[in-house]
């Protein structure tokens, strides 16, 4: 058995603060050891022990999602993580489970993303070992009935037309098929309405054996919880969950390369105010690690409100909101700055911020203070994830699909490290003279106002005409 | 990284009711808990939090959105928003300068009962935050261009919540569960009207009114208080002097069965549907069993509507305890018809066979882990104790919640499902040619 205490202990001495009358004193709290084990039957095991109330926390996440998917089963996985709830061999339908959370008092869910899919019990301390037994119990043998497949089918697409209600559904799906071309699926985890209606079960059984497998798979237990008796109460409850020999991590291949610079503008009427976002092509957190930093130091950068971006685009209300943000994910990367405006501002707020890029790089844009407000930010806000463990669990399990655990334990020695050179460099490489994909969401009243009719027509009838 | 942009697909459309628990011990939580007072008589309630460096403090005002006349509510909205922008002592710029060098923000929100500023911070910042803290609360200047500024924000709120179908199907039910001049009733197309001609003047007059010791109290959670920070308190909000402002009572929503139905067109490919009525307020002796009525009303829903007919992905049930108490019913359907029939049955089923004493003691463990869901982060332990501040004039009663709960009886459950559930009101936002009125019927014969 393998066991490791993270390096994050050492992680805030490194972030050392440059003024000593702004260092942040104690530990108490400040730092979050997990402890690294490997399961007798090859999961990788996570305990984070945060005993501040009696709750432990136990997340099930697996290396699945979107990106495992193929063309023609988008968005099973995401059916898949519905029929998890629907019973097995233990609790033959869903009627026994909820009975079962209810004697357990689990709050629960799951959810389903491009790079993972998690499921998270929250319950008292005291019942760790039945929890256990119900996680394990539930991923290692659900039954995946038709009949039960054909209920939960419908939530889904109620699920989905929940999403195809909002205004920006249709816009949101053309950006990605633009940008993705072939491989848009591989960053859709709601998938595609016509193939949840004809999803099967074989389809489902496929999926779990494809990636619901331990050696796919960590279980995180984050709160009231002690390391050392864990493993055993783990292996006594998945040891029969075993990895096929055959088995092999899915590799969809990679994406095309990001397209020629594509302005859409849509418009819908139940749209309220404008809203735009500019994406480029960004790192990936599995190979461009520290250019991954050096974004999320931009982000908050940026954010700063002595800063000149806030001060030009939030401040002086030519936006009503507006940023620049990157969603960590270890397969793709997207660089975004969105805003949201009146009409009468959007046609200004989008050329200026078309520009901001090369702003960016003038000397001044940014400040060293700036630089070092940011990393106290940083650590502060680390301190303010760990005072809530049931969400901490979750935030570990996220980063152990979509980056590995190497990257977390790297995160804040790395952004600490980050300097303005460094941020001006992936200013430089991901977005100077790079090609992007625009998009405006607004009204047809507001379009007109703007002078930015709709041009989204020729884009709707290629992509989403057989959708 | 940043997590907001992109949703996750979940499973479970979840719906958490107020703080619930079962048999929990709360000794500790007591002795953790002292409450004093400030020189003229502010409560403090300090709960200390033991092996943490954060600090939360909140200054609640018990006057909301409910306190004003029907055309004037934004003005709680704005005011509050407004008030951290910049002070006497601080203007924006040291206001941005402070915030970020010491990564805190001082946060004001206006309620529609209860009204918050509040800052959360480590301990080695607190005299900081505390001090723009004080500044906000007593001296906020409502320069005229921030007024401006956040008048377009708080416009754009409105206008995403009308946006939302989700958010604006509780609008839609709001036009009939509350007449035009109930204090409850702020629509996002009204906030948007009254918001508008707002002026500098009218800011400055209603913060001047907000000054009133006889409405606040301070909650602090965080490590052992110092005597520094109380004396800061005492300096900063010990001076405020105090009306005898009686609260206006607030009027049951009335029932008219000719006007109990609305619906908003919207080409949208799932019916948003949300049911309102009168249900037991946060003072009311009935106040525990209807939190646990409705706990299990929405498991039961949950298993007829989704579970067994798979009509909807989100349907929940849930209670607001105001001074006066709102039940609530949601669902998203594309068979509004079949769900509508469903939520019935089950409502009259519950009332007619309330809930066996096997099953609530089930509950029970999810209360559990509810109960102490709230006091696992500063800011969910302050807002709790503050709820309990507001409407009992005494935070620790927050401690009594599990007791209380397991007190409630299957006899008390389905006498409070019988006098709650009934009268209801809905509102619908879906696509005119896919549904019809009468359809609603069943709610109507409940």
């Amino acid at each position: 058995m393998k066991s490791n205490y993270s390096a994050v202990a050492r992680v805030l001495l490194v972030l050392g603060l440059t003024s000593p009358s702004l260092a942040v004193s104690g530990t108490s709290g400040t730092t979050a050891p997990y402890a690294l084990q490997k399961a007798a039957n090859g999961m990788d095991v996570i305990a984070i022990p945060m005993s501040k109330v009696p709750l432990v926390t136990i997340v099930l996440v697996s290396k699945a999602g979107a990106m495992t998917e193929t063309p023609a089963i988008n968005g099973l996985t995401h059916v898949w993580e519905h029929m998890f709830f629907k019973g097995n061999q233990r609790l033959p339908d869903q009627e026994a489970f909820n009975k079962r959370v209810r004697q357990l008092g689990i709050d629960f869910n799951g959810d389903t993303s491009a790079e993972m899919v998690r499921y998270f019990f929250t319950l008292p301390s005291k019942n760790l070992d039945d929890g256990l037994q119900f996680m394990a119990d539930a991923i290692s043998t659900p039954l995946l009935e038709a009949k039960e497949l054909e209920r939960e089918r419908k939530v889904v697409l109620d699920e989905y037309d929940r999403n195809a209600s909002q205004p920006g559904f249709e816009l949101g799906n053309i950006e990605r098929m633009v940008i993705y071309g072939s491989q848009e699926h591989l960053r859709n985890p709601l998938g595609r309405r016509t193939l949840i209606e004809k999803a099967t079960r074989e389809q489902l059984l496929q999926i779990k054996q494809d990636v619901f497998v331990p050696a796919n798979c960590a279980l995180v237990v984050a709160g009231d919880v002690d390391p050392t008796a864990l493993k055993g109460l783990v292996d006594k409850h998945f040891g029969k969950w075993q990895t096929p020999a055959t088995w092999k991590p899915i590799d969809r291949g990679n994406f095309p390369d990001f397209p020629k610079t594509t302005d859409i503008v849509r418009t819908n009427p139940l749209a309220q105010n404008v809203n735009q976002q500019i994406t480029w092509k960004g790192p990936r957190a599995s190979i461009d690690r520290k250019d991954t930093w050096a974004v999320d130091v931009l982000i908050q950068l940026l954010e700063h409100r002595s800063g000149k971006f806030f001060k030009k685009y939030i401040d002086s209300g030519m936006t009503l909101n507006s940023g620049f943000t990157y969603h960590t994910q270890g397969r793709a990367g997207e660089l975004v700055i969105y805003s949201m405006t009146s009409a009468e501002n959007a046609a200004k707020a989008k050329a200026e911020l078309l520009n901001e890029p090369e702003a960016w790089l003038k000397p001044g844009y940014f400040t060293n203070s700036q630089l070092e407000d940011v990393r106290r930010r940083l650590m502060i806000g680390y301190k303010m994830e760990l005072n809530k463990p049931s969400a901490f669990g979750k935030t570990m399990a996220f980063w152990w699909a979509t980056t590995g655990l190497d990257y977390y334990d790297g995160y804040l020695p790395g952004m600490a490290k980050i300097s303005l050179k460094d941020v001006q460099a992936v200013i430089k490489k991901y977005l100077i003279s790079k090609p992007y994909v625009a998009t405006t969401l607004l009204n047809p009243k507001d379009a007109v106002t703007a002078k930015m009719p709709d041009n989204a027509a020729a884009l709707s009838e290629k992509y989403l005409k057989n959708y | 990284m940043n997590l907001s942009k992109y949703s996750l697909i979940t499973c479970c459309f979840l719906f958490n009711t107020m703080a619930s628990s079962a048999n929990t011990e709360t000794a500790a939580d007591r002795r953790l808990t002292s409450v004093s007072t400030l020189k003229n008589g502010i409560p403090l309630i300090i709960r200390e939090t033991p092996g943490s460096d954060i600090v939360h403090i909140e200054l609640s005002y018990t006057t909301g959105t409910s306190s004003l006349s029907p055309d004037r509510r934004a003005l709680n909205l704005l005011a509050f928003e407004t008030m951290p922008y910049a002070t006497k002592k601080y203007s924006k710029e040291k206001v941005f300068a402070l915030t970020e060098k010491y990564s805190f923000g001082v946060e004001c929100k206006g309620g529609v009962e209860v009204s918050h500023c509040q800052v959360e911070t480590v301990k080695d910042f607190l005299p900081q935050a505390l001090d723009l803290l004080l500044s906000v609360v007593t001296e906020p200047i409502f320069n005229a261009e921030d007024v401006d500024l956040s008048k377009k924000q708080r416009v754009a709120d409105f206008q995403q919540e009308a946006q939302n179908p989700e958010t604006q199907v509780n609008a839609v039910v709001n036009t009939v569960f509350y007449d035009a001049s109930h204090p409850y009733r702020l629509l996002p197309e009204d906030g948007i009207k009254q918001t508008l001609p707002l002026t500098v003047e009218d800011l400055r007059g209603y913060h001047r009114t907000t000054l009133d010791a006889s409405t606040m109290y301070l909650i602090y959670a965080g490590p052992k208080i110092d005597k520094t920070t109380i004396t800061k308190l005492n300096e900063g909000l010990g001076k405020i002097g105090k009306t005898n402002r009686t609260p206006k009572p607030i009027p049951p929503p009335a029932f008219d069965p000719k006007n109990s139905f609305a619906f908003e067109h919207r080409a949208i490919p799932t019916a948003y549907i949300r049911m309102k009525f009168n249900a037991p307020s946060a003072t009311s002796p009935d106040a525990a069993a209807a939190e646990v009525m409705f706990q299990i009303l929405s498991e039961k829903l949950h298993e007829e509507v989704r579970t067994k007919r798979s009509l909807s992905y989100a349907i929940h049930a849930g209670t607001i305890q105001y001074k006066e108490g709102i039940g609530m019913i949601a669902a998203s359907t594309s068979k509004p018809r079949e769900t509508i029939e469903t939520i019935a049955a089950v409502v009259r089923d519950f009332r007619d066979k309330g809930v066996s004493q096997e099953n609530l003691n089930e509950y029970r463990n999810i209360f559990t882990t509810g109960y102490y869901l709230t006091m696992e982060t500063h800011d969910q332990l302050a807002n709790a104790l503050s709820s309990s501040q507001a409407y009992f004039g005494d935070a620790t009663r927050l401690y009594d919640l599990p007791a209380r709960l397991n007190a409630v009886t299957p006899a008390d459950i389905q006498r409070v499902a019988k006098e709650t559930l009934k009268n209801i009101r809905v509102g619908v936002v879906y696509d005119k040619d896919k549904f019809k009125n009468e359809w609603v019927q069943p709610i109507k014969a409940l």
